[in-house]
């Protein structure tokens, strides 16, 4: 029949030009292009040096990604480093719309088509998994930015490095020294958990649950919510007849914003409200919260009154001076993620420039071999890379600690109170009933 | 009206070098190519899988998704509990799938048309929520994440996908082709007609589930092996799979054979083509095609392909004399 | 006892928020007995379009409603005349096509907002949104009363419009038999562009007063539709007093089921009732409620 001829040969044309039309139909792994001579065993790449970055510039998650990208951006323009070795830095940007999915073929593209000498990216869990497992499956030496999975790391993959990026299950660490010298003493002892129910909140909590349990505090609600909901006045009633001494939350930005103002309405008076970064650092929860944001403590591993300063291929850098660039540039405020993505250029920068010094030639091998000594100054402060075990019986390959602080809002302003060190200002507990503000 | 697409004997040439094509060609191909034609085969399963519900038989469903997330889980749930390969979940998905869709078609096929398709919607929904929240059985939000087995090798992946897809357009050519087929395309057409003819419309509408229900969780299983991640966000999800699942078929022409199989390709190659190409607008550009279709060619490339030719044909001038 | 006050309050305010997003569709699937699934998209249209009078002018939500109301009229009835309608006339193997097509609409509206705006939430959130009323250990927002009393005025002002004014009448006319309408003289087709036009506008009302409580970004919608259509089933196809009452039922429900049952699994509830509703009650509440 006419129909099913034509429909063959429409799906015949088709696969035959999907097969030989579409961009780079490059086979296999290409051997960087050889040079005419031989210079001794190693074959010299040439040609410039190709760095992916596979974020997520576009769909729900696009704040965070775009963030990230203009990070990297205002990093390579501050330490100008354009060329290496005679041979032009490129970026090459994908943009995977945060889905899992479209990650691993933005992945497998630029190393397939793009050639791509190493890949930055991952802001989303999800998305950080297929990211990694394609990268180390190609063996492309890949940087995380965000992605917070502790698993990631965990999985022994030698070509995925965690850079900036900080394990979920750590972002509380500065917190629990708060927990011991100020908040237990200061009379907590009961204490309400929620988060939100996606992989960012249930991981956490994960991590969370275990240091409130060894401590002997008593978890008088434990839930799980849906970050997009309009009304939380349901659960929070709830956590208000429970009775605790202090909250703890994982939240996003905007159930963040709705859970403090809907507490204030709700007179959910507490000893301590603490947040674990995501939402509650973010400078938009100001702008959905309004005045309700003050005394909401938060855990956090960024801030950009935090001290950190360094050089890098001849220029001195200082944290606050990226964060003054930032917001110049894009007119609002960057957060952590934003200071992951520049510290991930300066990681990248500083490995490719090793290699380098070194007089080795810029390729996979070298630059995965330059990262595994990573030992630098960074935005988000002291990176390695190593291999270790922490006390929760988690063991990382590849990846450092960077340092968590407990920062909270006061006059709308967010302030390091903790560790004591490196505080900007005094912490506030216990923090003043709604009545009394 | 559907045809019954007959094969002449003459057309095994082009379906032999089909063959050959999808078979000899891809050892050759780069690693990213492989990667899509690994998707492709995917979603043309899906979109046949569909196709044998929704576009012969009539139910349209825009749940779906439902069994795939269960024939990803089938596998996921192995490796997360009881420390098994997920190449089991090649089995147990898909019959987990059916499992729990013989009991939804029971009470579902008693709705009719958009009541249907939103019944199947909500249930999507309602896994979706479930899964999420469920973490001791069901692994909750974190998802499952499992090792690849063949690392960097594609085409061990490719070559299952391909049978798979192959069987799944097999299956539903030798059903569409027999009575079964028959019974599909009149419980479409007019199912009060067709229960005042004698024939058991849910019990044949039952039959058009379960294949449909397998090959689409047979689908999930694939996907788990290959992305080695699933997320409830991810294989239950409405706009992503269930969605595309319709899209894709509704591109290629529903109640058709190729039509699905067109489709999925299509979607596949739009999709990281114009993704590659245009970067931030690509979905909205996915998105205005889908709604030329739907406007200007309800039926699909395959289905209106008559209105295609015409068109072209218009464009021709009558001939005068020779060449 | 507060907590079950509380809990019940609340939900019903947001049920009534639900009902008048609700109430646009279920208008529209009684005319054109399709479920037009662009009405969350169009809703979240109308919420941009007070998010940018605010941003410019300083126009509260409710002012800028009176603006979007009209905005979102005229995109309906473009819609509907030079797309949907396309589609409806057409016999196609699938007659969901029209869904579909839709659906297809609502995401691609989506994406144009996402371009325009960004993915950025947007907040309109004025010292207003915060006041509160304290009474019985229970706080009840002003800004969810405020939305809810609206609610209650459009859905009153809606039901006078279709059984007091002939335009009205014909909408009903024409939901109930549209040939017969046809036959008495009412214009089937002119009609149905301004149902949906009328539905469009209610939705962006909605999504205006939801606004103040909320905020929005362009996927906004995902759940605010699928709560429309469930309150569209369960009130009944084209019953003003179905979608009222059904949105006040949901609301309650979900109310009830988060402080309850668990926060997470909120939007289950909906999703239950909705199957148990079209599996044993096929005319939604209007049946029982003999309207």
């Amino acid at each position: 029949m006419k129909k099913v001829k034509l429909g063959l040969f429409l799906a015949l044309t088709v696969v035959l030009v999907a097969a030989f039309a579409l961009p780079g139909c490059a086979p296999g792994e290409v051997a960087p292009p050889e040079e005419e001579e031989e210079e001794e065993e190693e074959v010299v790449p040439t040609g410039p040096i190709k760095i992916g970055i596979n974020l997520s510039l576009t769909g729900p998650k696009a704040k965070f990604g775009s963030m990230d990208r203009n990070s990297i951006e205002i990093a390579r323009a501050k330490f100008g480093v354009e060329e290496i070795g005679g041979r032009p830095i490129t970026f090459v940007i994908e943009d995977n719309r945060g889905d899992p999915a479209i990650a691993k073929s933005a992945e497998e593209k630029l190393v397939g088509v793009d050639n791509v000498d190493l890949i930055m990216g991952g802001y989303s869990s999800a998305c950080g998994v297929t990211q990694a497992a394609a990268a180390n499956d190609l063996k492309v030496p890949h940087l995380l930015v965000n992605s917070s999975k502790d698993a990631i790391t965990e999985e022994g993959y030698e070509w995925v490095f965690s850079g900036a990026r900080v394990p979920a299950s750590h972002y509380a660490d500065a917190m629990w020294s708060f927990v011991d010298e100020v908040l237990i003493p200061g009379g907590v002892k009961k204490v309400a958990l929620y988060y939100e129910m996606t992989d960012w909140g249930t991981s956490s909590a994960e991590g969370l649950r275990p240091g409130f349990e060894k401590r002997g505090i008593e978890l008088v609600y434990d839930s799980p919510y849906d970050s997009t909901a309009t009304d939380f006045k349901p659960m929070l009633s709830k956590v208000k007849a429970a009775n605790p001494d202090m909250i703890m939350a994982v939240s996003y930005l905007t159930d963040a914003g709705l859970l403090a103002r809907q507490a204030a309405e709700l007179r959910l008076n507490v000893l301590a409200y603490m947040g674990q970064a995501g939402g509650y650092t973010m400078p938009e929860f100001l702008e959905l919260a309004g005045e309700n944001v003050n005394y909401v403590f938060t855990t956090a591993n960024w801030s950009p009154l935090a001290a950190w300063e360094g050089e890098i291929a001849g220029v001195k850098w200082t944290n606050q001076e990226y964060y003054d660039a930032y917001v110049a540039s894009y007119k609002a405020e960057p957060d952590y993620h934003g200071a992951q993505g520049y510290a991930a250029w300066q990681i990248a920068l500083d490995a490719l420039l090793r290699v380098d010094a070194a007089g080795k030639p810029i390729n996979r091998e070298t630059i995965k071999a330059a990262l595994e000594e990573t030992k630098l100054m960074t935005a988000m402060g002291l990176i390695e890379n190593k291999e270790w075990t922490d006390d929760m019986g988690h063991h990382y390959y590849n990846q450092g600690l960077p340092l968590t602080y407990v920062m909270q809002w006061q006059n709308e302003v967010q302030e390091v109170v903790w560790p004591l060190a490196g505080k900007s200002t005094d912490y506030v507990f216990p923090v003043p009933k709604y009545e009394e503000r | 009206m559907a045809e019954i697409k007959i094969m002449a004997k003459k057309s095994w040439f082009l379906p032999a070098i089909l063959g050959i094509v999808v078979v000899a060609i891809p050892p050759f191909l780069g690693g990213y190519i492989q990667h899509l034609l690994i998707l492709m085969m995917m979603w043309i399963t899906m979109a046949t899988a569909w196709n044998l519900l929704g576009g012969y038989t009539g139910c349209v469903s825009f749940g779906h998704c439902v069994f795939f997330g269960l024939g990803a889980y089938g596998g996921g749930l192995l490796l997360l509990h009881w420390g098994i390969s997920p190449w089991w979940g090649m089995i147990a998905g898909p019959i987990l799938a059916v499992i729990i869709g013989i009991p939804i078609g029971l009470i579902c096929f008693r709705l009719r048309g958009p009541y249907f398709a939103l019944a199947l919607l909500a249930l999507g929904e309602a896994f979706r929520i479930v899964f999420t929240n469920w973490v001791s059985v069901l692994g909750g939000a974190c998802g499952v994440v499992s090792s690849r087995t063949w690392g960097v090798e594609k085409l061990p992946y490719y070559y299952i996908a391909l049978a798979i897809a192959a069987l799944s357009v097999y299956v539903v050519y030798r059903l569409m082709h027999s009575k079964y087929g028959y019974y599909f395309v009149s419980i479409r057409e007019d199912q009060d007609a067709a229960e005042a003819l004698g024939i058991p419309t849910t019990r044949y509408k039952m039959y058009a589930l379960i294949p449909s229900a397998f090959f689409t969780g047979l689908a999930g299983a694939v996907w788990m092996n290959y992305i080695a991640y699933i997320d409830p966000e991810v294989v239950f999800n409405l706009s992503g799979i269930s969605i595309m699942m319709i899209l894709a078929v509704m591109v290629g022409g529903a109640g058709t054979l190729w039509g699905p199989i067109l489709g999925g390709a299509i979607f596949v190659l739009l999709n990281e083509g114009i993704r590659a190409a245009v970067g931030p607008i690509s979905y909205l550009i996915f998105m205005v095609i889908a709604c030329l279709l739907i406007m200007f060619l309800p039926d699909g490339i395959i289905g209106d392909w008559a209105k295609i030719k015409r068109a072209f044909r218009r464009k021709k001038p009558a001939y005068v004399g020779g060449e | 006892m507060a907590l079950f006050g509380q809990t019940f309050i609340t939900g019903i305010l947001m049920g009534g928020i639900y009902a008048i997003i609700a109430i646009g569709m279920t208008l529209i699937m009684g005319v054109m007995k399709i479920i037009n699934l662009a009405h969350g998209a169009l809703m979240m249209v109308g919420m941009y379009v007070c998010v940018v009078l605010f941003a410019s002018l300083g126009w509260h939500p409710y002012i800028g409603m009176l603006v979007a109301m009209p905005c979102l009229f005229g995109i309906g009835w473009l819609l509907q005349k030079y797309s949907i309608e396309r589609v409806f006339k057409v016999e196609t193997i699938l007659p969901e096509s029209q869904v579909l097509l839709t659906l297809a609409l609502g995401l691609g509206i989506t994406e144009i907002i996402r371009l325009i705006f960004t993915s950025d939430y947007q907040v309109t959130y004025t010292p207003f949104s915060a006041k509160c009323f304290y009474a019985g250990g229970m706080s009840i927002s002003a800004a969810y009363l405020v939305g809810f009393i609206l609610a209650m005025v459009f859905v009153a002002a809606l039901h006078i419009f279709l059984t007091r004014t002939d335009l009205g009448r014909s909408v009903i006319a024409t939901a109930q038999d549209r040939d017969a309408a046809t036959y008495m003289g009412v214009n089937a087709g002119r009609i149905t562009n301004f149902t949906f036009a009328l539905g469009t506008a209610l939705a962006a009302a909605g999504g205006a007063m939801l606004l103040p409580i909320f905020y929005t970004f362009p996927d906004v919608w995902h759940p605010y539709l699928a709560k429309a259509f469930i309150i569209t089933i369960l009130g009944g196809m084209g019953s003003t007093v179905g979608a009222l009452s059904g949105g006040l039922l949901l609301g309650v429900a979900e109310s009830f089921g988060a402080t309850y049952w668990s926060p997470g699994y909120r939007d289950v509830v909906g999703l239950i009732i909705f199957l148990l509703v079209l599996l044993f009650l096929p005319g939604g509440l209007k049946k029982v409620i003999g309207r």
